[in-house]
């Protein structure tokens, strides 16, 4: 089995080829660096387990919708034709012009967004493909024609994200971003339906390979690897944003998350009871609410340059599904949390995911990889 | 090899069958069933040949060049679909048009050789990340303009790769500060005075929690705030205190204690557009009052409610999260059943109808509900209240 690219640091592979004697040229070896960084040929199970995990979650999501539908997508929901229409074509975008003297200039008025459901109006359509689409993303989770049904999933997301666009929130743009790199990936070579089928093929042909491992490749690195900055732009996004407010500097920002009564679990009885007894006792309330702040603001904030190094990176991964796993019991927000973990999963070797799936499922020991 | 496993069969299938699709265009129209049937068939096998082939070149069963006249293939498909549509349907044309513009760009990228491949991905790479950056940076932040650099790139270079492939998110999660929810209540008036309240979001009515999210969405879509406050903002607010203390029972004035920010909140045009949408939404899902098919909406009335945070000092002292005063109602107008507002000039709009207990610890306590009685459910001065303070 090849060794994940992302296993020694980045900055280990430069200073390794600086120790023998490519410091002459620095600009060589930053080319290097990146050679190395992008184009590694990587072993497939840690995109493979994303892609079933993604395909579970957009399959879940896209039910979600089922409860009802016609009032986000429908042509007398809440936004209707007339709303669509004016949100795609009279929605302005002003410009600052180069001048400091002058005022904002329009520069465009539509947008471009696309959707079969902002033009039909016949439900039964409507309804047929919500669930060929839901057909797609179950199929894709299980990785039968994952290709194709990746790359309908991505789109059939679309349909919805674009129609609906006043019911989305965090979660919408997360599974968004790990469906377009899912369909880019060649996400059947592990954990898939695809992957048995073709086994299944060659050993009906006499292929004596036919069980040999997926061979690693360097698309599944690109991806990875876009996936990794990706994610460290969320969290930086969304450090530096925080460091805008004084709740995040005086501590008292996870307040406004605990105690807001529509987003937490406040109408269960426990949940209230426990944030009434840490509003009752100040110096655990401060102690709690502070570490949290710190918490997240130092792992978003971190994250970004200490995943990257060997030593430090389980402790920023840990640190991210803790995070996340908060995020999920505290404020419900669940499928959000479960597509941030996906979204975190990239920074797992491959080997790991296998080791780990080897364990969980009994699966026998392949060959390494040359 | 396998017949089925020869992707250029399906390829051509597909082509063949959106070729003739877009005959059947000429003659049946755009959305005769046959139609629909053979362009979707005609994709599904176009896009199962590109996959098929995608694959099998992971395999090395298939060489790049291969791989690359059957992107073309792809995109030639997408632009002969993308033909298909009616002048009606120009987002899916639009969007059609636009991907079979990125399959010509893999084709391309598939065809050159191992070094301007690397470069040509490593330029696309670069080209993704940094539109995804102005997306995360042309924001305004608190207070200031946004960064001039960013803005112009993401507007001139980059906004329409990132909002037709929906990465246009500034991942700002719960910045400067996690705020308050958003809530919005209808109250639907009928012909016969009768009267319903529809509130959303409705953790009781929504059947699971993404649901109840979405409907939050729904609600905070209204409440983006207008760029300017109103230049003749002392008169406004003149003229909405008169009014209160003209109405029978009288709506509490506002003071000077309240910032203005927190007295007015306009929304911008959009979230205008948004409030218009849902009056024209629950005029159909409320048309008639339940058990009288006749009777019709009269007109609808629509609060955005803001739930305030409660604070720790609050709670330590068992104060009720969900008491009436941790409400912030905001009028946003009176629409007739088309969502059109009935009066843009009712003194009330876009202020707060606030709802106060008086806090003298020697009398018993008093509820005033502005919204209750702005709303015309409460038509006489509010009495003491019997519960706790």
């Amino acid at each position: 089995m090849s060794s994940f690219p992302a296993s020694p640091s980045i900055f280990e592979r430069k200073n390794s080829s600086k120790s023998v004697g490519a410091d002459n040229n620095a600009s060589f070896s930053w080319l290097e660096a990146w050679n190395t960084f992008w184009f590694t040929p990587q072993d497939p199970y840690t995109i493979g387990l994303m892609r079933l995990f993604t395909g579970l979650l957009i399959a879940f999501i896209t039910f979600s919708y089922s409860f009802d539908l016609l009032a986000f997508v429908g042509p007398e929901g809440f936004l209707d034709k007339t709303s669509m229409d004016e949100l795609r074509k009279e929605n302005p975008i002003f410009i600052t012009p180069p001048s400091w003297f002058d005022g904002p200039k329009e520069l465009d008025k539509s947008v471009y967004i696309w959707s079969p459901y902002i033009h039909l109006e016949n439900t039964t359509w409507i309804w047929a493909i919500h669930f060929g689409v839901l057909g797609a993303n179950l199929c894709m989770a299980a990785g039968l024609f994952t290709r194709m049904t990746t790359i309908l999933s991505w789109m059939g997301a679309m349909f919805y994200v674009q129609r609906a666009s006043s019911a989305l929130f965090g979660m919408d743009a997360m599974i968004l971003i790990l469906l377009f790199y899912m369909m880019l990936a060649p996400g059947w070579q592990a954990y898939s339906l695809d992957r048995l089928i073709m086994k299944h093929f060659k050993r009906k042909a006499g292929d004596k390979d036919w069980d040999a491992p997926a061979e690693p490749l360097i698309s599944t690195n690109v991806i990875a690897r876009m996936v990794q900055i990706h994610f460290c732009i969320i969290y930086m996004a969304a450090a530096t944003s925080k460091l805008q407010g004084a709740a995040w500097w005086n501590g008292t920002a996870l307040w406004g998350v605990l105690a807001n009564y529509e987003f937490n679990p406040m109408h269960v009885p426990a949940y209230t009871a426990f944030i009434t007894f840490l509003a009752k006792h100040r110096l655990l309330w401060e102690i709690l609410m502070t570490s949290g702040c710190v918490f997240t603001v130092v792992l978003e904030t971190a994250f970004p340059f200490l995943v990257w190094h060997r030593n430090t990176r389980w402790l920023m991964i840990s640190g991210s599904v803790l995070l996340h796993l908060g995020i999920a019991l505290l404020m419900g927000l669940t499928t959000f949390s479960l597509c941030m973990m996906t979204l975190v999963l990239s920074f797992v070797p491959p080997e790991t995911i296998k080791s780990l799936t080897d364990w969980l499922f009994g699966g026998k020991k392949e060959p390494q990889n040359a | 090899m396998n017949p089925y496993l020869k992707p250029w069969n399906w390829m051509l299938a597909g082509i063949f069958l959106l070729g003739a699709c877009l005959a059947l265009v000429q003659f049946a129209g755009s959305f005769a069933t046959a139609t629909i049937i053979v362009g979707l068939l005609g994709f599904f096998l176009a896009l199962a040949g590109f996959s098929l082939g995608s694959t099998l070149l992971t395999q090395k069963a298939f060489s790049t060049f291969q791989m690359a006249g059957l992107s073309l293939g792809m995109a030639f498909s997408l632009f002969l679909g993308g033909s298909c549509f009616s002048p009606a349907w120009d987002t899916m044309s639009m969007a059609s048009h636009g991907l079979s513009l990125a399959l010509i760009l893999v084709a391309i990228c598939l065809v050159l050789p191992p070094l301007a491949k690397k470069i040509a991905i490593s330029g696309l790479i670069l080209f993704h990340f940094i539109g995804i950056s102005t997306a995360v940076t042309s924001l305004e932040p608190p207070g200031a303009a946004p960064s001039y650099i960013a803005t112009n790139l993401w507007a001139y270079c980059f906004r329409h790769y990132l909002t037709f492939m929906y990465l246009n998110n500034a991942y700002h999660f719960y910045s400067p500060e996690p705020g308050p929810a958003t809530l919005l209540w209808f109250r639907i008036q009928y012909d016969d005075a009768s009267f319903r309240w529809f509130k959303i979001p409705n953790r009781k009515e929504s059947p699971i929690t993404m649901h109840y999210q979405r409907m939050l969405s729904v609600t905070e879509s209204t409440n983006m705030a207008a760029a300017n406050n109103p230049e003749n903002w002392e008169e406004i607010l003149q003229k909405r205190n008169l009014a209160g203390l003209a109405h029978m029972p009288q709506i509490t004035p506002l003071n000077r204690t309240i910032s203005q920010s927190s007295m007015y909140r306009e929304p911008s045009e959009h979230s205008k557009r948004m409030v218009n949408s849902y009056a024209r939404y629950i005029s159909r899902k409320f048309q008639h009052p339940q058990d009288k098919p006749n009777v019709n909406i009269d007109h609808i009335k629509i609060y955005k409610v803001t739930h305030g945070i409660i604070t720790v000092q609050d709670l330590a002292r068992d104060y009720d999260p969900l008491d009436k005063t941790m409400f912030y109602p905001y009028f946003l107008g009176s629409f007739d059943k088309t969502g059109k507002m009935i009066d843009p000039n009712d003194p009330f709009l876009y202020f707060l109808l606030p709802i106060t207990r008086s806090n003298n610890p020697n009398e018993p306590s008093v509820l005033t509900d502005s919204l209750e009685i702005h709303a015309g459910d409460q038509k006489v001065a509010p009495t003491q209240e019997g519960g706790k303070k």
